[in-house]
């Protein structure tokens, strides 16, 4: 089998939708034993194409060969049939299933009547099969997010894979988990089978892949070996201009009246099942400073931010913002002293989806005047006003009367982003803001949230991209169980040093 | 060659109500259809129920009494849908505005300009005692509001019937339960229809503003569409939600005081004539739209018109409901399926080998 053996060759695929051209022309081979990566931003069409690869939707125009033989997937059963498999973003796993029930789910090779045993024995032999080191007993709710994707991929694989899909694999993983992730394709390329990683990470992408695909605006830009690409060229490509990413100037020059903004002392919380999820934190944030919060998810990221802006109750400790006591206050209240958050979940909780976007983009100010006046809300105002915000921010819709829900994701972010940073006069808390968003837009979201810090405002940046964080951050506090582990100077702050605290290891630093 | 259903990543509203309207005509077709299978002509009863209801003073007069006390049941239904929850207890509601409003008609006296004001106001309060009770326990303790709605109704309907049958009884009605006649009526427009209709339509305004052109109504639209945002956003959802199904209640009350001050003047077990529940069927056809309230009553009105007209040719009335049901049906596969298109796949061609 050499190298240039063709797995799967998409010719021409065209998919519209109603006035949208998702795909046009696209051409890719992808073949056996290589890695290839698919770039884009969001909106550019990966997930369109990948939803025709996998027989979710019906292309147009063009046609799909397998080992050179043309087919047509009528359904997702086909194509998986057919060897192609995906392991999505978010897993498709029954969390209260232990590994070995998620791997015999909605198999057509699972035996009709089955044992434990049986169960237990078959995905121990699956594992090994794969090389992959799952516990077939242990529940799914308790297993790491690296786990469960090696979870997911053995399902995928189980099912005669031989085109594996995987779509933003790194986004919830630990820089160790990234790199036994990458151990385990390379293996699988190895064994012949051609892995298509979908990524904005362009590091990343450069480390694991063969050969690249770029897509902007539905079409096929360019396909590379990785040899001839850089960081630079890359994010060209992606976004048809240059992008310039340089480490951003640490600390507003015009900081001479620097004063605390935000401080916690021994704040403690505890989570909506009763356990601890903040334990004796103490914090500080200066005006023109950015702290930046590491730590692997869910070790009180969300209860942290939540306490700060009035969401979530604290159980014992102080919380001054601007040298008011904040800790009893609700979300409101919080708001109005010029404190802006960019919460986690946006579309959950920061959005009303079905409302259009102007409802949307008025959230913070409907009260104030322009917007009303006494118990009178001035729907025209909040068009205008949202029309604005939109302009400003580069929302890209056909206008704000839309449902909020159809905006992509990098352009809810925006229009999130640019509300908050609105009223954050004082403390912007911005959680996770750049998940998921590609380059053209977390350029433009690091600009919106400088853009506060040089005007005085202080900035709580929880991430999970540590080079962000390396690049932002003035100092870098990393979470563990719901403790502050350490403080880190971004001067002295390593990938290394802050890996090994999100591990757990508690360092002597100054916090 | 096969066909399948493929969703759209957004459906414009135009296409939306294009399917809805698809839906109404295609569904009368196939009544018609079925009519025409069990020996009726349906062209000339259709021709013949709309001459009448809308060419004479008579059927005018129907259709108002009608399209009025259905008005106001459509609107407190979509009241409640927009906090995202399901009023079904408009019909209890109902009963008990128009208990109140009999009570207060038939025992105290005074000048019609007080009294219809004050009848107006105490079936209002009736509508929304009657759902506090499922409105706190939604909002305190998330209790399903469908299912208490629900059974508030039987409550209000042998409550009303109790009193129509004993302590309120007029002695000398002898065919149905029903009170004394309650002196004071609704002043008449044009002799057609009473002024009840400009009542109902300076009610459905009022909310349009109140949801449209207040922060309340800002606020309470928001933590409806997503009560989860509701905490980041600072509005107390539990408040808005308890506010706007009382606000729900209240309207259906309203509806009731009107029944018996305008159009029956006494209380009787069947005052309502289905009207709360055939609200939950024109909210459900409005999809939100005070505009669509007005359109969807009024359809729903004549529906009901025809039906009395056919009932006189040897159709039950019971048929006319069934179509109602019917359109509803196909109404809501309409309004999903906008969300959709059709695609065609080729006939399928070879597999790959392996």
């Amino acid at each position: 089998m050499t190298k240039q053996h063709s797995a799967v060759k998409l010719d021409g695929i065209t998919k519209t939708f109603p006035g949208v051209i998702a795909n046009e022309d696209v051409s890719i081979d992808f073949r056996k034993g290589e890695i290839h990566a698919l770039l884009g931003e969001n909106g550019a069409g990966k997930s369109t194409l990948m939803n025709v690869l996998t027989g979710i939707y019906k292309h147009d125009g063009g046609s799909i060969f397998i080992e050179g033989h043309p087919v047509e997937f009528a359904n997702a059963s086909d194509a998986i049939n057919a060897g192609i498999g995906m392991v999505h973003q978010h897993f498709k796993l029954v969390k209260a299933f232990t590994v070995a029930q998620n791997l015999h789910m909605g198999w057509d090779k699972t035996p009709k009547w089955i044992s434990q045993e049986f169960l237990k024995q078959s995905a121990e032999d699956l594992a090994q099969e794969f090389g992959l080191d799952v516990d077939p007993e242990a529940y799914v709710d308790d297993l790491s997010a690296g786990e469960q994707q090696r979870v997911e991929i053995v399902r995928v694989l189980a099912r005669g894979t031989q085109v594996l899909i995987v779509d933003e694999p790194t986004a919830v993983l630990t820089p160790q988990e990234v790199q036994s992730l990458f151990k385990v394709l390379r293996a699988l390329k190895e064994s012949g089978r051609t892995i298509i990683f979908i990524s904005h990470k362009l590091d990343e992408v450069l480390d694991i892949s063969d050969r690249i695909t770029v897509l902007r605006r539905g079409k096929v830009v360019a396909t590379q070996n990785v040899a001839d690409m850089t960081t630079r060229k890359l994010a060209n490509l992606m976004v048809g201009r240059d992008v310039v990413f340089e480490r951003m100037d640490r600390r507003s020059l015009h900081d001479t009246d620097r004063r605390e903004i935000l401080r916690l002392q021994n704040v403690t919380a505890v989570n909506s099942a009763g356990a601890k999820a903040l334990d004796s934190v103490d914090l500080s944030i200066n005006s023109f400073e950015i702290l930046g919060v590491a730590g692997v998810a869910g070790n009180g990221q969300r209860e942290l931010s939540e306490v700060i802006t009035g969401m979530h109750p604290t159980t014992t400790g102080d919380i001054m913002i601007g040298g008011e006591p904040t800790a009893r206050l609700g979300a409101d209240a919080i708001a109005k002293l010029g404190v802006g958050h960019i919460p986690e979940d946006r579309l959950k909780s920061g959005f009303a989806g079905d409302l259009p976007v102007s409802a949307n983009a008025v959230l913070r100010s409907y009260a104030n005047a322009p917007l009303s006046s006494g118990p009178w809300y001035k729907d025209r105002e909040a068009i205008r006003v949202a029309e604005e915000m939109v302009a400003e921010a580069d929302v890209q819709t056909p206008d704000v009367h839309v449902p909020l829900r159809n905006l992509s994701g990098g352009n809810q972010q925006r229009l999130i982003a640019k509300r908050e940073c609105r009223i954050a006069n004082q403390l912007l808390v911005a959680v996770y803001p750049m998940r998921g968003l590609d380059v053209g837009a977390v350029e433009r979201l690091r600009e919106m949230i400088m853009e506060r810090r040089d005007a005085g405002a202080a900035i709580l940046l929880v991430s999970e991209e540590l080079d962000e964080l390396l690049e932002m951050s003035d100092r870098i506090a990393v979470l563990n169980h719901g403790r502050i582990v350490g403080v880190l100077d971004a001067e002295e702050a390593t990938l290394e040093k802050i890996g090994l605290l999100m591990g757990g290891e508690t360092i002597g630093l100054h916090a | 060659m096969s066909w399948r259903l493929e969703k759209l990543k957004s459906a414009p509203k135009s296409r939306a109500l294009l399917f809805r309207l698809g839906a109404i005509v295609f569904g009368l077709l196939i009544a018609g259809a079925v009519l025409g299978v069990l020996g009726f002509d349906p062209l000339a009863m259709a021709t013949q129920a709309l001459g009448y209801t809308l060419g004479s003073s008579f059927g005018l007069q129907d259709l108002g009494t009608l399209v009025t006390p259905l008005l106001l049941t459509g609107l407190a239904a979509m009241v409640a849908m927009r906090v995202n929850l399901w009023n079904i207890g408009g019909e209890g509601q109902f009963y008990m505005g128009a208990w109140a409003a009999a009570g207060i008609g038939i025992y105290i006296n005074g000048p019609s300009f007080i009294m219809l004001p004050l009848m107006f106001l105490a079936g209002a309060m009736a509508g929304a005692a009657w759902i506090a009770l499922p409105a706190f326990a939604k909002a305190r303790a998330n209790v399903d509001e469908i299912i208490t709605t629900l059974l508030m109704n039987f409550i209000a309907l042998l409550w009303v019937g109790y009193f129509a049958s004993g302590p309120w009884r007029d002695p000398k009605e002898v065919i149905t339960a029903s009170t004394f006649k309650i002196q004071y009526a609704l002043p008449e427009w044009f002799g057609i229809w009473n002024i009840g209709i400009f009542i109902v339509l300076a009610v459905i305004l009022a909310s349009w503003v109140l949801f449209n052109k207040t922060v309340w109504g800002y606020e309470t639209s928001y933590v409806g569409a997503n009560p989860d945002s509701a905490k980041y956003a600072g509005i107390p959802a539990g408040k808005r939600i308890i506010t706007t199904m009382l606000l729900s209640g209240a309207i259906a009350g309203i509806a009731g005081a009107l029944e018996v001050s305008g159009t029956v003047s006494r209380l009787q077990v069947g005052i309502s004539s289905q009207f709360g529940y055939l609200g939950i069927v024109i909210a459900a056809l409005a999809v939100g739209s005070h505009i669509g309230i007005i359109i969807a009553a009024f359809l729903m009105g004549l529906l009901l018109n025809a039906g009395i007209i056919f009932e006189t040719q040897g159709l039950s009335l019971h048929a006319v409901i069934a179509l109602t049901g019917w359109l509803l049906l196909l109404v809501g596969i309409a309004q999903v399926a906008a969300g959709y298109r059709l695609v065609r796949i080729p006939p399928a061609s070879q597999k790959p080998a392996g």
